[in-house]
C-alpha cells in the first residue's frame, strides 16, 4: 500500500503551497503518525506500492529544459531561463515553478476513499490517480510562449 | 539569545523505536528513562508521555563566568583541569553577554571525551586557542552514547518541559519521514509556531537519520522557502548527527559515499534545496542526483546579505539534466556562500558544472573541496563562473573535469588540479592504473582520501584562524599545514578494533585480528550487512551493533585464514566434501550435497589450498585466480 502525504489547512502557506499538494510518497511500512503528521492528510492507496504510484504520477510532469541565449552588445552575457512544453508541443516560459508539482485538488473525497478500499480493483484506482493534477500549467504566468525561441535563442537539450 | 530546537527526520518513519516499555522522569530539562535505549535515536526524536511531548537534544554542559571571547559552534574546547574535550554543536545563552564577560548558558555537544569538572575553566583549542573562555557550571547532562538512559530535552519551541515523575512513556519516535514533510510543517502550530525564526528566537535543527530498518533513502522533493525569516543567529541547520554526544549511532558518511548512512535520493525534477531564506546551513549530507535533472543546491535568496554554509556534503550522480550543477549561485543579490570540506563526484550532463556562479554580486568561497569528473559537453566546469563573479577557491582538489577552473575573477590559491591553475598550485599526476592512484586512494571508485605520497599532503594553507576550518570531511583534525582537498591524510597505523557504544565482546580461544585478511566475492551479489558494518582500511571488518552478515555468491574471507580449534566441538559443513592427496598437497573440495568436518581439535593441515563450496568455481587464494571446477588439480602460473 502506498501513502501520499498532502498539504492541509494546517500546513498551507499562501503563495507557497496549496491544500492537496502532494509533499511525499511512501510505502506502508513507513509510519506517518504523531505530531509531525498532524498537519497533513495521508491518502492511502491500497494494492499499490510507492513505486507503482510514482510510475503513474511522474509522467505527468511536462518536459522541462533550460534555455540559453548570448546577448550582444559591448559585453557579451549569457542568459538562461527555464522553459516547459505544453500539451500542444509549444515551449513556454517557466516563471512560477510550483513548490509541489502534483495536487489531489481534482480528486473527490469519494475517490480518495476508493483509493483506500481494498475491495476496489487497481484499474479503478489507476483511473483516480490519473486525476492528480500537474500544476505548472495552472499558473497563467507559465503559459506565455517563448517568443524569441527561434529568432535569437535556442533550446539546448 | 536564541534557543535551539531539534527535530528528527528518518525515512524509517514515525513508528516507535523505544526500547522496552519504561517510564520517564524529567527534572529541570533532564529526562531519565527507566529503560536504557538501544535504537537508532538521539537528538531530535520526540518522546511522548502522558499526552505531552519532549524533544531530545545533544548532551550539554552548563557554563557561567564567561570570558569575552565568544564560544562558537564548530569549535573544540578542553577542560582546564580535567582535559576533557568537546566539539560544540550549539551554544545557548541564558543570561549575560560575551561582551560583558558574564555569559552563562549551555554548551550542546557534537562529541565529548573525558569528564568535565564543575567549576573548572574552559579553554578553546580549535580552530584557535583561547584560555578561560568560560567556567563549567555542573556536569554533563545527558548520556547519549554512554548509557543512553539520560537525555537532555526541550519542548517544541525550545523551552524546558515540565517536570515529570515516573510517567509511562507512550513512544519514542522520529518526527518526520522526509525532509520535505519537515520543511512544510516545522514552523506550524505544533512546533515553532512561527515562520519567523527571528521572532521565535530559535535556531531550528533538522537532524537527518538513516533508515535503520532497510536503509531506504529519503526521496524528498525540493526543500525550498517556507516564507520564513532568518538572521545570522536564528537560522535553519540541516545536519546528520555523528554519534557520541548527539545520537547513539553515527548517521554520517565518513567522507566516502555510504548508502548505510543518511542519504537523500532526490525525486524527479527535485532540487535538494533552493536556498531562499537568508541564512541556512547544511552539514554532513549525502545527495544522490540520479533521478533529477535540476540543480542540487540552488542558492536563490529572497533577501540580500545572507550567508549559506555547505559543509561536509557529498553529491554524486548528476548528469541527466542540461545545465545541471551541484551548487549554483544564480541570484544577483549580495550574499555569501561558503562551501567547505565537500565532495562533488561526477557530472556528465551537457553544460554540467560542479560549483558555478553567473552573478557578480554574490561572494562564493570554496575551501577544501574535492571536485572530480565534471565532464559534460559545453561546460564541464569543476569550479566556474560567468559574468565576473567573485569566487575564492583555496585548498581544493579539482581534477578530471573538462575544465577544472573556468571563467574570470576567480582567486585560486593552494589548489591541486590537472593543469596547476592559480597560485601556489599543485599538479596532480593522472598517470597510473587506476588514474590518479598516487594522489587519491580510488578516485574512480569515489574514495578521495589521500594515500601516502600524494601531492595534496601538506601543500595547503591553514584556514583555521581565517575561516575556522580545523577538520576534514571525515572529522579528522587538520594539520598546521593542511592537505589540499576534502581529506586530511591519516597515516596508516596498526589495527584498530573499536566500538562506538554499547557492549562489545571479542571472544573465543586464541581470538585474533589478523593481518592480510581479504574480503572478496567471486561473482554475484555481495553485501556486508549490519548496523555500521564496514570494511575499513587496514582490513578491519566491524559492526557497531545488531546483526552482522557476510552474504553473497562465493563470498569468502581469503588469504592466511586459519581454521583452528584448540578444544570443544567443531564442525565445518558443506557439500560433498572430499579431502584428496596428490603429491604433497591436500585439497579439500565439495561439489554438492552435505559436507561435514567435525571433531575436537579438528585441524586442516599441510599445504591446504582452499576451501570452497561452489558448484562450479574454485578460487586459489595464493594464485588469486578463479578456475572452472573441472580445471582444478592442474598447474597454473600465478598472475
Amino acid at each position: 500500500m502506498a501513502q501520499l502525504v498532502c498539504i492541509t489547512k494546517d500546513t498551507e502557506k499562501s503563495g507557497i503551497n496549496e491544500i492537496d499538494d502532494i509533499v511525499a510518497i511512501h510505502d506502508d511500512d513507513v509510519a506517518l503518525t504523531g505530531t509531525g503528521y498532524a498537519g497533513y492528510r495521508v491518502i492511502k492507496v491500497d494494492g499499490k506500492t510507492c513505486a507503482e504510484v510514482r510510475s503513474i504520477l511522474s509522467p505527468k510532469a511536462p518536459e522541462q529544459k533550460r534555455a540559453v541565449k548570448v546577448t550582444s552588445g559591448k559585453r557579451c552575457f549569457m542568459e538562461e531561463k527555464e522553459v516547459w512544453k505544453n500539451d500542444k508541443g509549444e515551449w513556454c516560459d517557466l516563471i512560477a515553478r510550483p513548490k509541489y508539482s502534483l495536487s489531489f485538488k481534482d480528486v473527490s473525497e469519494l475517490e480518495v476513499a476508493t483509493l483506500g478500499d481494498k475491495e476496489i480493483n487497481v484499474t479503478a484506482k489507476d483511473t483516480i490517480l490519473n486525476k492528480v493534477v500537474e500544476k505548472i500549467h495552472l499558473d497563467e504566468e507559465n503559459n506565455v510562449l517563448v517568443s524569441d525561441l527561434n529568432s535569437t535563442g535556442e533550446i539546448i537539450g | 539569545m536564541p534557543a535551539p530546537v531539534f527535530y528528527s527526520v528518518s525515512p524509517f518513519g514515525t513508528g516507535t523505536i523505544e526500547t522496552g516499555s519504561g517510564t520517564i522522569t524529567i527534572t529541570d530539562g533532564v529526562a531519565t528513562l527507566s529503560v536504557a535505549q538501544t535504537g537508532n535515536l538521539g537528538c531530535g526524536l520526540e518522546i511522548e508521555y502522558n499526552s505531552l511531548k519532549a524533544y531530545i537534544v545533544p548532551n550539554r554542559l552548563g557554563f557561567d563566568s564567561g570570558g569575552t571571547a565568544e564560544l562558537l559552534v564548530d569549535t573544540k574546547i578542553e577542560g582546564g583541569t580535567s582535559e576533557a574535550t568537546g566539539i560544540v554543536r550549539f551554544v545557548e545563552l541564558t543570561s549575560g553577554t560575551w561582551a560583558g564577560g558574564d555569559a552563562a548558558g549551555w554548551i550542546y555537544f557534537e562529541k565529548t571525551t573525558g569528564t568535565f569538572q564543575d567549576n573548572e575553566s574552559i579553554n578553546r583549542t580549535k580552530p584557535t586557542s583561547s584560555s578561560n573562555i568560560a567556567t563549567v557550571d555542573g556536569t554533563i547532562e545527558g548520556n547519549i552514547g554512554n548509557g543512553n538512559t539520560i537525555f537532555a530535552v526541550k519542548t517544541a519551541t525550545g523551552g524546558t518541559p515540565a517536570n515529570q515523575t515516573a510517567t509511562a512513556v507512550t513512544s519514542i519516535h522520529h518526527v518526520w519521514a522526509s525532509l520535505s514533510a519537515f520543511e512544510a510543517a516545522f514552523t506550524g502550530a505544533n512546533f515553532i509556531n512561527n515562520t519567523n525564526l527571528v521572532t521565535a528566537d530559535v535556531v531550528a535543527h533538522a537532524c537527518i537519520y538513516y533508515d535503520h530498518d532497510d536503509h531506504t533513502p529519503d526521496s524528498t522533493t525540493t526543500v525550498t522557502n517556507w516564507v520564513g525569516t532568518t538572521d545570522a543567529t536564528r537560522k535553519l541547520v540541516i545536519f546528520t548527527p555523528t554519534g557520541n554526544a548527539e545520537s547513539i549511532n553515527n548517521q554520517r558518511h565518513s567522507g566516502k559515499w555510504d548508502s548505510n548512512k543518511a542519504y537523500t535520493q532526490l525525486a524527479a525534477s527535485a532540487q535538494f534545496i533552493e536556498f531562499q531564506e537568508a541564512f541556512t546551513n547544511i552539514q554532513g549530507l549525502q545527495l544522490d542526483a540520479v533521478n533529477t535533472t535540476s540543480a542540487v543546491l540552488d542558492v536563490d535568496p529572497s533577501t540580500a546579505n545572507g550567508e549559506y554554509n555547505i559543509d561536509s556534503v557529498i553529491c554524486k550522480n548528476a548528469g541527466s539534466g542540461t545545465y545541471q550543477a551541484y551548487i549554483i549561485v544564480a541570484d544577483s543579490k549580495v550574499y555569501t556562500i561558503n562551501v567547505k570540506n565537500s565532495l562533488l563526484d561526477g557530472n556528465s550532463g551537457n553544460y554540467g558544472k560542479g560549483v558555478f556562479s553567473n552573478q557578480a554580486s554574490p561572494i562564493l568561497n570554496i575551501f577544501h573541496c574535492t571536485i572530480y569528473g565534471i565532464t559534460g559537453n559545453n561546460a564541464g566546469y569543476g569550479i566556474g563562473g560567468e559574468n565576473a563573479p567573485a569566487i575564492t577557491a583555496t585548498n581544493n582538489a579539482v581534477f578530471s573535469n573538462t575544465d577544472d577552473f573556468a571563467g574570470n575573477n576567480n582567486t585560486i590559491t593552494y589548489c591541486a588540479s590537472d593543469d596547476e591553475d592559480g597560485t601556489n598550485s599543485q599538479l596532480l599526476d593522472s598517470s597510473g592504473t587506476p588514474a590518479y592512484d598516487t594522489e587519491f586512494t580510488d578516485a574512480a571508485g569515489g574514495d578521495f582520501s589521500l594515500p601516502e605520497g600524494s601531492i595534496c599532503i601538506d601543500n595547503g594553507i591553514s584556514l583555521a584562524s581565517s575561516e575556522g576550518i580545523w577538520r576534514d570531511i571525515a572529522g579528522n583534525e587538520r594539520g598546521t599545514t593542511p592537505d589540499i582537498g576534502a581529506f586530511e591524510y591519516v597515516a596508516a597505523g596498526g589495527y584498530t578494533l573499536t566500538a562506538e557504544s554499547g557492549t562489545f565482546n571479542l571472544t573465543g580461544t586464541d581470538a585474533a585480528l589478523l593481518k592480510t585478511s581479504k574480503l572478496a566475492a567471486e561473482n554475484g551479489a555481495f553485501a556486508v550487512a549490519g548496523q555500521d558494518a564496514g570494511l575499513l582500511k587496514n582490513s578491519i571488518i566491524s559492526a557497531q551493533s545488531e546483526a552482522f552478515d557476510i552474504t553473497g555468491t562465493d563470498a569468502e574471507l581469503l588469504r592466511s585464514l586459519l581454521i583452528n580449534l584448540e578444544s570443544g566441538e567443531f564442525s565445518l559443513t558443506g557439500s560433498d566434501a572430499d579431502l584428496t592427496y596428490s603429491g604433497s598437497t591436500y585439497t579439500l573440495t565439495a561439489d554438492s550435497g552435505i559436507f561435514n568436518l567435525t571433531g575436537t581439535d579438528a585441524a586442516l593441515l599441510k599445504s591446504l589450498s582452499a576451501v570452497s563450496a561452489s558448484d562450479k568455481i574454485f578460487q586459489h587464494p595464493f594464485l588469486n585466480r578463479v578456475f572452472a571446477r573441472q580445471n582444478i588439480n592442474r598447474y597454473f602460473l600465478g598472475k
